[in-house]
């Protein structure tokens, strides 16, 4: 299994958001908390739908939620 | 004619004689022979076991509807406990949709999960090339059936803690 190069703010965010649970955004973005929790870790790259749906929720662009590249992964 | 006179002396059994009378009112074409070779060789064989034969696939027939039946029910019923566990030690509630995450890995879990029941497939296929008897082929298909089935939840695992 290849390493995940897409990585992303999304547990910063949260808390930065009236610290948001993970059950929160996955229902604020149509998506189990499983996959959240996945997101998180790094082992899931959402698709492109997904990514954008978690930035709005964040009312945040893209590249301010998610960046690519492994060094500068969080 | 040869062609005829000389499948008919390899074939045993009553099929021989239906054959050629059909042959009598027939123009002798290439499809013909092919379908009449493939007659001799696997009718013969089928209806070598007789009554016999037609007891051990009603036998495994039932067998796997049965199973089949079995194992709905065992999936309906772990099903139920599964999530009244999960409900007890977790507190939330078990998604009642897939998303996308969920849906690539089923994927690749059916993906692998129907290679596997393929190769089963093919190796009781081979069962019948080498002159086993039936019911190892059925063996090795139900075999191969609940292998792949196995397989198909170790791959969720798998991706589930590993991830994709």
């Amino acid at each position: 299994m290849g390493k995940n190069l897409v990585g992303n703010h999304i547990r910063k965010l949260r808390f930065n958001h009236n610290e948001m649970t993970q059950q929160q955004l996955a229902d604020k973005v149509g998506v189990t908390r499983q996959t959240i929790v996945a997101l998180e870790k790094g082992n899931y790259s959402p698709s492109l739908e997904l990514a954008f749906r978690i930035a709005h929720a964040f009312n945040l662009s893209l590249e301010e939620v998610f960046f690519y590249g492994d060094n500068t992964k969080e | 004619m040869y062609i005829k006179l000389n499948l008919g002396k390899k074939c045993k059994g009553g099929v021989v004689h239906d054959l050629s009378r059909k042959e009598e009112h027939r123009i002798v074409d290439q499809r013909n022979h092919h379908f009449r070779i493939l007659l001799c060789v696997h009718v013969p064989a089928v209806s070598k076991g007789g009554l016999e034969s037609t007891e051990t696939f009603r036998y495994w027939g039932s067998f796997v509807l049965i199973l089949t039946l079995v194992s709905i029910v065992a999936h309906i019923i772990i099903s139920i406990i599964f999530n009244i566990v999960f409900r007890i030690t977790t507190g939330e509630k078990e998604p009642t949709f897939a998303d996308e995450l969920d849906k690539l890995i089923d994927l690749k879990a059916f993906r692998n999960s129907f290679f596997v029941f393929i190769l089963g497939f093919l190796f009781a296929m081979g069962s019948l090339v080498i002159d086993q008897p039936s019911q190892v082929m059925f063996v090795i298909l139900i075999a191969s059936g609940f292998i792949s089935d196995v397989t198909g939840s170790i791959t969720k695992l798998y991706h589930y803690r590993k991830g994709v």
